[in-house]
Formats: structure tokens, C-alpha cells, sequence
């Protein structure tokens, strides 16, 4: 069903295809929960927009990558929705990372055996940080991504687990720098209060997860602006982004023609 | 009928199956090596570590079969890691003799500040020869990568931290992806059917 055909160099049109030719890695990023995509803002669930499998199809001649995260498999300790993935593995020929309750080996490698090829972590880490070593000693640092999840408090930006609602122990220069132990996993750092108001990612927070970066960084939550990615791209080279509001907007921002 | 090898308990078999059927091509997934035909396709799916990988390949007793198949009788693919235990020697943990089928040692990319070993993301693809390309971009996600390879037997490269390093590599019926063609979209579904099929 994937139907992107491989082709990235363009000479114009839409803005996905001015994303492909600068090189701007876009990730589709979704969250669910009970097989349904949600709408949210700064990490709350909104509303349920569609079915999640039919609805992820739908958007995947737009889609290079996919980034699933269940809002609520941790705080209701629920199970990843093994049967679910699978069937949407079935027919996405693209490359889907799944977040959410991977919470033990045993849950990653069922969630990797139904369809998944990457997973993300993050609440458990502030209770098991050995953890985050053993899933890539397990899996290799390459399927292995970290979220964080930011919020500014006091003047100071502080992870947050629990889908936002625990403010964790240490600020997030300390928590950065404790994620070095990692290795070179990829980071995904999600503004909580940027999250779906398509009003930009922080400035002061791309210079903090930017500076001496010795792993790659995805910027999440706020994009909502094609010439404003572009503009980070050129400034921030290596950083990579992740978005769901550009993808279930409609219009799709995406689709539009690239302002000239 | 394909053979597909996990080389690890890891491997992301389920992609690499729903492509093939996509492709329309019978496979199955074969566990224990008695099960093995040397005149039978061969798919090596791989995510992991290349220690891990070829720890099951000779315990499993895989290793020796795969040396054998070569692709002499009918087309082998490896892809990511499956790609890698292709060479002579991969470097990553404590370093181990790979399935020797291409010249070649899997070393880490270099990494600096702000320029990562990991290298995720569609890039694009040169080709040495296939004109028109087959597919111009592709899905990768590695950190180490095939160094020392015969310019021979380099179909297709492509870049990362200003790098140019194998994408794909091919001697007689052996074919080697150091992207996912499994995840980068129809053309890339085209491409393992291409190459699995391919007349010896």
C-alpha cells in the first residue's frame, strides 16, 4: 500500500516534495489508543480523529516514516496492541516505530516481532535507566530511540514521563547528559507546551538538545510551518523532525504549494 | 520457494514477509537448518548486533549452509545486518569472522559532534550501473557499514556524514541491501523481487 516510489529529487510543487529535495527528514508521528488516532494538544488526547489502521494508509503517499505512540499503554499499564501492529504491518511498507508500555524485553520483542521496526522509551527509563542499555545491547542502538518529553518549569526545561504527568528528578541538560551513557541512539524530544499548536518548536530548546549533540536528535511538537522546517534545516543540519498536525490537517500542509 | 533465515531473534522478519507478499513471491521461514534446500532462494532480514548474528548462524549451523549456497544455484539477499554477515569480518562488540561470501570489513562509522555514527532516514542512491536507477532513495538505519569492498561488486552507493559507503553489493547471485528495501515503499518491494528473482 506504501505508495511514495522511492523518488526524492524533484524540481517543485508541494511542499513534501520541497521537504524531500532539502533533505528535511519528516516523521509521521500519530497517537493512538485503541486503534484509533487521536488529536492532542500538549500531549492531551483531544479527540479521536479516525480508525487508526485505514487512516495511516490513507496518508501514506505522504508518510517516509512513522512514529506510533500509545497515550495511554503506560499510565494504564496496558499492553502494546500487538494484533493491531501486525495488521497494520500487513499492508504499510514503510518504517513504523512503536512507543508506549515497552516496559521489558519481552514486550519489545513482541512488539518488533508484530511489525515494529524501531521502539521508543521513556517513562520506564526514570524508574530502570539500566534498561535503556539492555534493549540496545538486545536490539542495537539503530532500534532504539529515546523520547523526552519537555517541559519548561521555574525557567528551567525538566523531562517528563508518564504521558507529561511526572516531572522527573533531574533537569534536562543532566537527563541529556546521562543519555550519553546510551551511546549513539537517536533522541526524540517532544515540547509538551508547543505540542499541537502548530506555533514552532522552541528556539531556546533546539539550542540546548542541538549543542553537542553526539547523537541524532528529532525535534517534535509545534511544526505546523513548512518554510519555518526549512529554515531549522539550514540552521540545525542533522536534526530531524517529527510532526502529526502536518499530516492530519486538513488541508494537508503538506499538499500545498511551496510559498514562493 | 524463498528461504528466509532470521538471523537473530530480533530480526524484522514480519516487514520483511508482508513484503514479500506484496510481492507476490511463497516464502517460508525456515528455523532449524535440516529444513535448509541449497537450491532454494535465500532472504537474510537482520536487526541486531553482528556478534549476535553470527553466534546464530554457527550454532544454528546456518553459517556452513549459506557458505555452500553462495547464491550458485539460485539468488541470495542479505539485507542490514543480514547484508553485513555477508562480508569477511564485522567489527562491532568483540569483533567476529563474518560469512566471508564478500571481501570486505564492517567497521562503525566515524562519529564527531554533531555528526552521528547512527545513520537513519531515506538517502539517496548512486548506482554504478541500472540505468534508469530502479529506485532513487531508500531507508536506512545503521551505524556500521562495509568498508574495503571490490568496486566490482558495488552496485549502488550512497552518503552519510559526507561518507560514500555500499548501499548495495552484488557478486553472481548474491545481492547484499544495506537499506530496507522491505520498508522503502513500492520501489523498494520491487527491488528484493527483482533481485530474488533474477535468472542465475
Amino acid at each position: 500500500m506504501g505508495e511514495f516510489t522511492g523518488r526524492l529529487m524533484v524540481s517543485s510543487a508541494s511542499n513534501l516534495e520541497k521537504l524531500d529535495v532539502a533533505g528535511v527528514r519528516m516523521i509521521g508521528k500519530f497517537y493512538v489508543k485503541d486503534g484509533l488516532i487521536l488529536r492532542t494538544r500538549q500531549l492531551e488526547g483531544l479527540r479521536a480523529v479516525e480508525a487508526a489502521t485505514p487512516g495511516i494508509l490513507k496518508h501514506s503517499s505522504f508518510l517516509r516514516e512513522v512514529l506510533l505512540i500509545d497515550l495511554v499503554a503506560t499510565l494504564y499499564r496496558k499492553p502494546p496492541p500487538l494484533s493491531w501492529l501486525k495488521e497494520l504491518r500487513k499492508d504499510l511498507r514503510l518504517p513504523i516505530t512503536f512507543a508506549g508500555g515497552i516496559s521489558s524485553l519481552s514486550k519489545a520483542e513482541a512488539v518488533i516481532s508484530a511489525g515494529a521496526d524501531r521502539i521508543a522509551v521513556n517513562s520506564i527509563l526514570a524508574e530502570n535507566f539500566s534498561f535503556g542499555r539492555e534493549l540496545i545491547d538486545a536490539f542495537g542502538s539503530q532500534s532504539v530511540i529515546i523520547q523526552v518529553d519537555v517541559r519548561k518549569f521555574e525557567g528551567i526545561y525538566w523531562p517528563f514521563s508518564h504521558s507529561s504527568r511526572v516531572k522527573m528528578e533531574e533537569p534536562l541538560t543532566d537527563w541529556l547528559a546521562r543519555l550519553d551513557e546510551y551511546g549513539d541512539c537517536e533522541v526524540i524530544v517532544t515540547s509538551i507546551s508547543a505540542e499541537g499548536t502548530g506555533r514552532g518548536f522552541p528556539e531556546d530548546l533546539i539550542q540546548i538538545v542541538s549543542e553537542n549533540a553526539s547523537r541524532p536528535v528529532v525535534l517534535s511538537g509545534g511544526h505546523g510551518d513548512v518554510e519555518n522546517i526549512l529554515d531549522l534545516n539550514s540552521r540545525f543540519p542533522g536534526v530531524s523532525f517529527a510532526s502529526s498536525s502536518m499530516f492530519l490537517s486538513n488541508p494537508n500542509p503538506l499538499t500545498q504549494k511551496f510559498a514562493t | 520457494m524463498i528461504q528466509v533465515i532470521p538471523v537473530t531473534g530480533h530480526s524484522n522478519t514480519q516487514s520483511l514477509v508482508s513484503a514479500l507478499e506484496e510481492a507476490q513471491l511463497k516464502y517460508c521461514v525456515v528455523g532449524r537448518a535440516k529444513d535448509f534446500h541449497h537450491d532454494w532462494p535465500v532472504v537474510i532480514p537482520g536487526v541486531g548486533r553482528f556478534g549476535d548474528g553470527m553466534k546464530y548462524l554457527r550454532d544454528s549451523g546456518f553459517g556452513q549452509l549459506l557458505r555452500e549456497h553462495r547464491g550458485l544455484l539460485s539468488p541470495m539477499v542479505g539485507v542490514c545486518l543480514g547484508m553485513q554477515l555477508l562480508f569477511d569480518y564485522g567489527s562491532e562488540g568483540v569483533g567476529q569472522r563474518g560469512l566471508g561470501i564478500f571481501s570486505g570489513y564492517v567497521r562503525k562509522f566515524p562519529a564527531s559532534v554533531n555528526r552521528p555514527s547512527l545513520n537513519v532516514g531515506w538517502r539517496q542512491l548512486h548506482w554504478s550501473a541500472e540505468q534508469p536507477p530502479p529506485i532513487e532513495a531508500a531507508y536506512f538505519s545503521h551505524s556500521y557499514r562495509a568498508t574495503e569492498v571490490s568496486p566490482d561488486e558495488l552496485l549502488a552507493i550512497a552518503s552519510h556524514n559526507g561518507e560514500s559507503f555500499p548501499a548495495i553489493v552484488k557478486k553472481g547471485g548474491v545481492t547484499g541491501f544495506q537499506f530496507h528495501p522491505e520498508l522503502s515503499g513500492s520501489a523498494g518491494v520491487g527491488l528484493l523481487k527483482k533481485y530474488l528473482s533474477m535468472a542465475l
